[in-house]
């Protein structure tokens, strides 16, 4: 599991001062500070430059700071704005190792030469084209920064394969299940990019729909562009007292069973066994991360707050 | 070879360590008998298991039903050496992750077979699987030996923590089973598999439920299905037969 608890994070355009300020005060774990689709070409020298300053700005509420490149900038915008305080870089449109070799090198040069532990910036690569998907297995396994890895879904996607993103059916099965897989064989964590209906017209009924369809599922992770889809989100993914009470349940009887030499018990009607055991186990483990990650938010926040004289 | 293979649609798990359980099987009458080593005996009557298992070969290879052994991928070399025995027709293996594996459980195979009468090459080997890694490296998997004469889908749900999804389907589960199909099919094995909903899968599912499951599999072009409880035996066995009616 990777250890760093990410259950969603917010894109927050770089070049836009207005979305910057606020932004710590949404809740989400991570902010992304966007490079690519959501700066106009105009603005993308602008904007790489400006990331230093912002990442303590978005940082404030103890939150994570990511940063997604252009492809056809990595170079450029890696030297500009890979400083201390990012913790992972978001490359688009992979579509081969080669490319990531190359990221990875160069995050090796800055590091060293920035004061940040060599190889700690973790890569997110996301796969968005049908020769992204093809190359799976040698882009999953190209350098071990990858941690986590989207694709296989979104709105790029569905432009490269020509397909209706909305259609009844899911345009995405094959594509998105082929880099899960690839990804789960080594290891790596999903991000989920789950395209459910929302016919609410809320904005934050969406979240919960998304929410409602990955929770409990491999994804624990999830990236949006509307600060309403945070929260849902984040209760969405973190386990509910329920769960954990009976996952805490299980692990006790296993426990006896083990002591007994027995392998499987039935009780209140549900089946207590290795793969129950397992999946509570990592349950657990799941909901202590997400505790931490909340307190730490809380502390930060308080701290601000504390540290913020009152309008009065 | 083929007519048989097409005749396996209800694989029946029959705990080793219980001889009166595993009488059983006859009322049902499942495809074939799956003796275990594995999930539904616990780790205490492991060794009562093995070493029932010759006599357990030798009563239900004199039924209907083709007897298989299911074995412990932890302890596989020991239950592999009290499985082999003539009238046992193959070995199922959970789990598999490595063309490397295979190979080696396949050369152990045929130094049993030696020595205990058995044809040599004559013992299958049903491959189960159950993990990303397993589905990732299926076709390895499945031409690591020639052997291997069926690829199944395990239980996923769990092992790979699929969840309950959306649209009334475990995520991935449809992918997991059409990949399983496809390499299946390009190297001539038989598919295993259901196509179980969430709510609905292994000793908790409903006849209702599980001939749906064996029916939609069937449908998709698969074989036959393990079955966790003697309950699923019926449901599966209609499922996987071809209707005169299309539904």
């Amino acid at each position: 599991m990777n250890s760093k608890v990410c259950r969603c994070w917010m894109f927050v355009p770089a070049n836009n001062p207005r979305f910057i300020e606020r932004a710590w005060t949404r809740g989400a774990d991570a902010y992304l500070l966007d490079l690519e689709d959501s700066v106009p070409e105009a603005e993308k020298e602008k904007a790489r430059h400006l990331v230093r300053e912002i990442i303590s700005k978005v940082a404030k509420g103890g939150a994570s700071v990511y940063l997604r490149v252009n492809k056809p900038y990595v170079e450029a915008d890696l030297r500009a704005a890979v400083w201390p305080g990012i913790e992972r870089v978001v490359l688009p449109k992979v579509e081969s190792g080669e490319e990531l070799r190359h990221a990875s090198d160069l995050l090796t040069e800055l590091e060293k030469e920035r004061g940040i532990p060599v190889g700690s910036i973790e890569i997110t690569p996301f796969i968005e084209s049908a020769l992204g998907v093809a190359n799976i297995y040698e882009i999953v396994t190209s350098t071990p920064r990858i941690r986590t890895m989207g694709g296989g879904t979104g709105y790029d996607m569905a432009l490269d394969l020509e397909v209706e993103m909305f259609a009844t059916s899911n345009p995405y099965a094959y594509p998105e299940a082929a880099c899960a897989l690839a990804e789960m064989a080594v290891g790596v964590e999903a991000v989920g990019g789950v395209f459910v209906p929302n016919v609410s017209g809320r904005v934050d009924q969406g979240g919960v729909a998304m929410a409602a369809a990955l929770h409990g599922t491999y994804v624990r992770e999830t990236g949006v562009l509307h600060p309403a889809l945070i929260q849902p989100l984040i209760d969405g993914l973190t386990p509910t007292v329920g769960e954990m009470r009976w996952a805490r349940r299980v692990l006790d009887v296993w426990e006896e069973l083990q002591q007994q030499g027995e392998a499987m018990d039935v009780v209140d009607g549900k089946v207590v066994d290795k793969y129950e055991y397992d999946w509570a186990k990592d349950l657990l483990q799941w909901a202590d991360a997400c505790a931490a990650k909340d307190r730490c938010k809380k502390r930060a926040i308080a701290r601000v707050q504390a540290e913020t004289p009152k309008e009065e | 070879m083929v007519a048989s293979i097409a005749l396996r649609r209800s694989w029946m798990i029959l705990p080793a360590h219980r001889p009166e359980e595993a009488k059983r099987f006859r009322g049902h009458q499942p495809d074939v008998a799956v003796l275990d080593l594995e999930y539904s005996v616990p780790p205490k009557s492991k060794e009562a298991a093995r070493a029932n298992l010759v006599n357990l070969v030798k009563r239900v290879s004199q039924s209907q039903s083709q007897t298989f052994v299911r074995v412990d991928r932890q302890t596989m070399w020991a239950d592999v050496r009290a499985a082999i025995h003539p009238g046992m027709k193959g070995i199922v293996l959970p789990g598999a992750e490595e063309a490397g594996e295979v190979a080696e459980l396949d050369g152990l195979i045929g130094r049993l077979e030696e020595k205990r009468g058995v044809v040599p090459g004559t013992t299958e080997l049903a491959l189960i699987l159950e993990s990303a890694r397993g589905f990732w490296n299926i076709v390895p998997l499945a031409e690591a030996s020639p052997r291997v004469t069926a690829l199944g889908v395990g239980r996923i749900d769990l092992t790979m923590k699929l969840g309950s999804g959306v649209q009334g389907e475990f995520p991935m589960y449809r992918y997991l089973m059409t990949r399983t199909l496809v390499a299946a099919r390009m190297l001539q094995k038989q598919p295993l598999g259901a196509f179980f909903r969430p709510g609905s899968r292994g000793g908790v599912a409903s006849k209702e439920d599980t001939f749906r499951a064996a029916r939609d599999a069937g449908l998709m072009g698969f074989g036959g299905c393990l079955c966790t409880t003697a309950e699923q035996v019926a449901p599966v066995n209609e499922g996987f037969t071809p209707s005169e009616t299309k539904p």
